[in-house]
């Protein structure tokens, strides 16, 4: 099936698919990674700066270990826990509801993130809970601002109930440390991610930052904070991995399913177009030797395999049309082998069917002779021709001057000429007329159409045979003065067994073959034979063969 | 029986009629379509052997021409024998076909089948009354006896029994038993009815006068 234009068809179309389907799958797939990548700095880094403007709004002792001032007793460095319940709620985060009177309940539904939109509880400044609070920032709009730190201990996600109708989707909780400026801890989330970054310690980075780098399952962002502390904050990927995963696989899926349709679409697509060509195909192995008349209908054919078929047709035409000259031929030179044939049976069968007299015998066998010797020029010239048509006649090409095989054959043929009362005369030039032939075969040229012109010219009528130079040509012409050939006739006159007038065929002899041999013969001299009659007046048959220069 | 044979191959015609005269029958030949019609439309023949490929008129041509006129069985002798020359041939008219070359035996037999089916008999032989006459054999029996005739004895006979019950003409014999080339004017038939007269019994064949000649069914010696 892959040899077939339908199979090759199919595995083209399928592979081109399946690669543009691969490309873009991944160029998708890839988008939505680098996507998952640059969302989590984005959050990584606003955390970090979310972290930083909480620093900077730490009384600096805090954060320079100077000395501390008495009004906040108990205060520790230590306590300092921003609330990253849910993740840190970044500034410049979208995840304020649009201005008017929006319901919350559309800024819940908006797209699923690993971040959670919600936030801590709105707060108002001076809130009772948070007595060692610094002022934050009001609220911007009412409900939802953006928040300064929460230093309440993480004590578990706040208002878990707020919303309880809906399920808040699987998260990351971000993770971060800060260390004071000599390396101390300050403060540092709950969470496996930071551990191995609080043994190493704070990284010495030169400028403020943040420098971000991506860290296998996270995104880390560490950035200068207020009194050269240091901020780290990792954004782990996991979440974010694993529905990319799930991406993945869905792209993978459909893909699949996408390339299965398109294929078996393809496969019935490329089906419909190949059933025509069956159809002809079809039509033309159906064709034989018995229905060569039929043709491939063409009509409901697109244009292209009108073509095909007309070409087909076309050959069926010739087929038929060489068959039907092949069949033609076949039964003429039946007829012709079995005419003396019968000849034979018959008068062998009657000499036999009682005692005759050694006159009777001798008769019998005289016609049995004649008609062997006809049955023989007429096998000599069948394999004469059919030697020539498959090019196998041994010629041995010689230089030879066409005169004298004119005048050989004008001497074969004068007593015949002189028998039939025809005068036969030969005009030749006083110079060679050299042409490259063999000799042997050659011969039979003129003394074909000699013998024929003799056959054709009444009693008193002349035959003359003429050699002559024409530019790079030989020219040989026998031109009798017979009764001439209807111009009908002239065509066919070099085809085999073609008889102008069959009323001559039996008494005068011939097998119908002599002009077909010529006319072979010439051509395999490379050259040309032709014929110009007027009725009445004579014909004019013309060989022309290369001079040998 | 007069046969008239058109052939164009010259040793052939002539070794088809010698044989079907030393057969017994009467030959006329034809070398051509052209002559071989004029023949065929000029005298009444028991049958015709036609070459198909002839000069002048071809043997379809002949015979489509002939069946305007004539109903003369026809048996086409030729050398073409595809399956749609045979058609051909038979659709223009002719009765049977032979393909050459052929069986000088075969000829014989498929011409006297030919001429039997013509005057509507079926059987190669002939019973008038005891006699029994093998067209096949070319022999005349009586009870067990082999009663000896010469060639045209025997074809008069022949004529007679295949046309029994009838009325048979001089004209008829004169034309069904003789060759164009024969002297018709002779008393030959009369010396050969007053044969046969002699070797059959006086009774079997009657003459009306002015008439010709009848031989009846149950004519007896």
């Amino acid at each position: 099936m892959i040899r077939s234009i339908r199979g090759r068809l199919q595995w083209w179309y399928g592979g081109v698919y399946a690669l543009s389907i691969l490309v873009f799958g991944c160029m998708v797939y890839w988008r939505a990674d680098r996507d998952v990548h640059e969302r989590a700095t984005l959050q990584a880094v606003s955390a970090a700066q979310y972290l930083d403007a909480s620093l900077r709004s730490l009384p600096p002792w805090r954060l320079n270990d100077g000395p501390r001032p008495p009004q906040f007793p108990g205060d520790d460095v230590h306590s300092f826990r921003p609330d990253f319940p849910n993740g840190p709620m970044p500034p410049d985060f979208e995840m304020r509801p649009p201005r008017g009177d929006q319901p919350r309940e559309n800024i819940i539904r908006l797209p699923a993130q690993n971040w959670d939109r919600r936030g801590p509880p709105p707060r108002v400044p001076g809130d009772p809970d948070n007595p060692q609070l610094p002022p934050g920032r009001p609220p911007r709009d009412g409900q939802r601002g953006i928040e300064a730190p929460n230093l309440r201990p993480n004590n578990g996600p706040p208002n878990g109930g707020d919303r309880p109708n809906h399920p808040r989707p699987p998260m990351d909780r971000m993770e971060f440390a800060v260390w004071r400026a000599n390396g101390q801890l300050i403060s540092k989330s709950e969470g496996e991610l930071i551990e191995p970054f609080l043994a190493a310690g704070p990284a010495a980075i030169r400028d403020r930052g943040p420098r971000i780098s991506v860290l296998d399952g996270a995104v880390r962002a560490e950035m200068k904070g207020p009194f050269e502390s240091m901020i780290l904050v990792l954004r782990p990927l996991g979440h974010d991995m694993a529905n990319l995963h799930r991406f993945g696989w869905q792209i993978a899926g459909m893909a699949a399913v996408t390339l299965f349709v398109g294929t078996v679409g393809g496969w019935w697509v490329s089906g419909r177009m190949v059933r025509p060509i069956q159809e002809i195909s079809k039509t033309a192995s159906h064709i034989s030797v018995t229905s060569l008349d039929r043709r491939i209908e063409t009509r409901n054919l697109d244009a292209e395999l009108v073509q095909l078929a007309s070409v087909l047709n076309c050959a069926f035409e010739r087929l038929e049309e060489s068959f039907g000259k092949l069949t033609q031929f076949t039964a003429d030179a039946s007829h012709e082998l079995r005419t003396p044939l019968a000849v034979i049976q018959s008068q062998m069968e009657l000499a036999l069917s009682q005692p005759r007299s050694a006159d009777d015998y001798q008769k019998t066998l005289r016609t049995c002779l004649g008609s062997s010797e006809r049955m023989r020029s007429l096998v000599d010239g069948l394999l004469l021709l059919a030697k020539t048509d498959a090019k196998r006649i041994q010629l041995r090409p010689a230089p030879i001057d066409l005169r004298q095989v004119a005048e050989e054959a004008v001497v074969q043929l004068q007593d015949r000429a002189a028998a039939n009362g025809v005068e036969l005369e030969c005009a030749t030039p006083d110079d060679a007329v050299m042409v490259s032939g063999d000799a042997t075969f050659l011969v039979r040229v003129p003394a074909n159409l000699i013998d024929n012109a003799i056959q054709h010219t009444p009693g008193g009528g002349k035959v003359v045979v003429e050699v002559r130079c024409e530019g790079d040509e030989a020219v040989l012409t026998v031109k009798d003065t017979g009764s001439g050939i209807d111009a009908e006739h002239v065509p066919l006159l070099f085809d085999r067994f073609y008889r102008v007038d069959t009323a001559r065929s039996r008494t005068q002899g011939g097998s119908g073959l002599g002009l077909a041999i010529c006319r072979s013969l010439v051509e395999s001299h490379q050259g040309t034979i032709g014929c110009e009659s007027v009725l009445g007046e004579g014909s004019t048959f013309t060989v022309r063969l290369p001079l040998n220069s | 029986m007069r046969v008239l044979v058109v052939e164009d191959e010259p040793d052939l015609l002539r070794t088809i009629a010698q044989v079907l005269r030393e057969d017994g029958y009467a030959v006329d030949e034809a070398a051509d379509g052209q002559e071989g019609l004029y023949k065929a439309t000029s005298w009444t023949y028991d049958a015709i052997v036609l070459d198909l490929l002839m000069p002048k008129l071809t043997g379809w041509e002949v015979l489509e021409k002939l069946r305007r006129t004539h109903t003369t069985p026809v048996l086409i002798l030729t050398a073409r024998d595809g399956v749609n020359d045979r058609v051909r041939g038979l659709d223009s008219g002719a009765d049977d076909y032979l393909a050459k070359p052929f069986h000088l035996v075969e000829l014989k037999a498929r011409l006297r089948s030919l001429i039997r089916r013509s005057v509507g008999v079926a059987s190669s032989q002939i019973v008038v009354g005891e006699l029994v006459v093998d067209t096949s054999a070319k022999t005349v029996v009586r009870g067990e006896t082999l009663i000896l005739l010469t060639p045209r004895e025997y074809s008069l006979l022949e004529l007679f029994a295949l046309h029994r019950g009838e009325v048979v003409t001089r004209t008829q014999i004169y034309e069904h038993l003789f060759e164009e080339t024969d002297d018709s004017l002779s008393n030959l038939i009369d010396v050969h009815v007053s044969n046969l007269r002699r070797k059959l019994g006086k009774d079997f064949i009657t003459t009306r006068r002015g008439q010709g000649y009848i031989l009846h069914e149950g004519a007896t010696s």
